[in-house]
């Protein structure tokens, strides 16, 4: 069985190189790359749904590697919340990497797709891993692909400038993590996530461990978009391709979150009380700054961008609220904005394509030209706008009765401001796409190509599907949360 | 190479704490961790260089004030 975990790192760590390799050979032939690509992602996804209907069964999986055991040595394990996670980053890849087969330019293609494999497998490791040696190295590989990806049209300045701010920003932030580890290292002697939080419990008060929890909430929180280290995020998302975009702010923040859950609920679970209000108050900041700021945004990239930025609010309201339905709702929450938004994204990334620009005001109108993709992109736009019977909604009302019923009313109160302002510039955008009349631009575009209806397609019914039928991922959800939660 | 010196620091931190946290013999965990981390912040440095270059020819100058023409 552990052998089936290592097989799904190890088919996406060799499949990474081997494509750059035999990229001069095959003279950069595009189809054969991507086709390759997709190929290998469709494995590991179907790897993964294996070992996830085994978990399920209630076997846990670990696999040690080195000759020690594990609180000293290194290991991998999966548990539900990290297949499924694992599951989520999988599947957004794949309908990313063939919502790109057609638009990456014919020089770059065999850098972008290996870089995209390396990134996958580097975030599924950081899922998988039992202690912060291998979290840390994981996460190391992830920043570093993700900055390239950011910085791969090299011949536009924005897309430098923004991979620059980032660099700067998130290195900074692994820095801040390494920090905590060491400070982690020092209190306990051990950097197993077991062994960690057995030894924590009897560290109670130690002002060692409050700075090591702020520093990886640093860490982390400037990966999942937390708002005073936000900045980096909407130049990234508008620099990079859209389909990276998708996979950047459905997968790579979802990383950051995932690690926070992690450190939070594994690592501190025994502080909670010493650490919920600041994430409370966090979480607040992230929902009113991701929102305010999305509600007068011209550029769709941008604007979707801020509303990641919110979303995040909303999942560290969960977190904060910390109760399992509580964490139940975030969990969910996490699967609901990663498809919608990467629908969102893809969509955005067709109108470019089409119409050459992602300013809303220039493609208004643009249903007439593009139906196909403007239904879809209603959807999204729809259940960002928490419309009943599509997925958001069930989440965040999940979040919100939990707020409630834990007795922290002003932050459901706080968020439903938020969600009226979420709704404001949806229903905005819909405008602009659905009501106005159409310019010069938008008469010109004509429908985007079947590769690329496709993946928008498999994610809008996703949504619709989980909207209307939310009962067994709300139960999933559930049973994370349970598994999560050290306290009953 | 303000980020370089962080990371030293970070890892000399974690050299200290591993020579305090097991009486005497310094554990070799964080030994591992520290020469893992030192070439992992290798590449990092090695690819904001890459995107450094790239910024100089872009912009023809490194001053980072210059570097704003996405503040809107």
């Amino acid at each position: 069985m552990s052998m089936q975990l290592l097989s799904i790192l190890i088919v996406s760590v060799l499949a990474a190189p081997l494509i750059s390799l035999a990229g001069r050979r095959i003279r950069h032939e595009r189809i054969l790359v991507s086709v390759y690509v997709i190929s290998v992602l469709l494995c590991v996804l179907l790897l993964s749904i294996i070992h996830f209907l085994s978990i399920m069964r209630g076997e846990t999986v670990l696999a040690t590697y080195g000759d020690l055991p594990p609180p000293e040595g290194s290991s991998i394990k999966a548990d539900v919340l990290s297949i499924y996670m694992a599951l989520i980053y999988l599947g957004v890849c794949l309908l990313a990497s063939l919502f790109s087969a057609r638009i990456v330019a014919r020089s770059k293609v065999t850098a972008y797709f290996s870089i995209i494999l390396g990134m996958v497998t580097a975030m599924v490791g950081v899922v998988f891993s039992e202690d912060f040696f291998t979290l840390f190295v994981f996460w190391e590989a992830m920043c570093i692909c993700s900055y390239s990806l950011v910085s791969i049209n090299k011949e536009r300045e924005e897309s430098i400038e923004a991979s620059y701010k980032y660099l700067i920003m998130s290195s900074a932030g692994s820095i801040s993590i390494l920090f905590a580890l060491s400070f982690l290292y020092g209190l306990t002697g051990t950097l197993n996530f077991q062994s960690l939080s057995e030894s924590l419990s009897r560290a109670e008060g130690n002002p060692m461990v409050h700075l090591a929890i702020l520093m990886l909430l640093v860490g982390f929180g400037l990966q999942a978009g937390m708002v005073p280290f936000h900045t980096w995020l909407p130049d990234a998302l508008c620099a990079a391709p859209s389909a990276v975009s998708a996979i950047f702010s459905a997968c790579t923040e979802k990383t950051g979150l995932y690690c926070l859950l992690k450190v939070l609920f594994v690592i501190f679970g025994l502080h909670h009380e010493d650490w919920h209000v600041p994430i409370a108050v966090f979480a607040v900041l992230t929902m009113f700054v991701g929102n305010i700021s999305a509600l007068l945004q011209d550029d769709l990239k941008r604007l979707f961008a801020y509303s990641t930025i919110a979303n995040t609010g909303y999942i560290l309201v969960g977190i904060a609220v910390g109760t399992p339905r509580a964490l139940a709702g975030s969990l969910f929450h996490i699967l609901n904005h990663a498809v919608v938004v990467s629908l969102l994204f893809l969509c955005v990334g067709a109108f470019i394509r089409q119409a050459r620009t992602q300013s809303l005001r220039e493609i208004a109108g643009i249903r007439h030209t593009m139906p196909l993709t403007s239904i879809a992109f209603i959807i999204g736009a729809l259940s960002l706008a928490t419309f009943p019977a599509l997925n958001i909604f069930w989440s965040e009302i999940m979040i919100i009765t939990a707020s409630w019923e834990a007795g922290m009313a002003w932050l459901s109160f706080l968020m439903i401001i938020n969600l009226l302002f979420s709704a404001a510039y949806s229903l905005r955008i819909i405008q602009w796409i659905a009501v106005k009349r159409m310019t010069y631009i938008s008469r010109r575009a004509n429908e985007a190509p079947l590769s690329m209806i496709i993946p928008i397609f498999v994610l809008a019914f996703t949504a619709i599907f989980i909207g209307v039928y939310p009962a067994p991922f709300q139960r999933l959800a559930e049973i994370i949360a349970e598994a999560l939660l050290p306290f009953k | 190479m303000g980020l370089e010196i962080m990371m030293n620091a970070a890892n000399l931190n974690f050299i200290v704490f591993s020579s305090q946290a097991a009486e005497g013999a310094v554990h070799p965990l964080a030994h591992v961790f520290t020469i893992l981390s030192i070439s992992i912040g290798g590449c990092v440095i090695a690819l904001g260089l890459v995107i450094t270059i790239y910024a100089y020819r872009h912009y023809g100058t490194l001053d980072v004030r210059e570097l704003r023409r996405l503040r809107r």
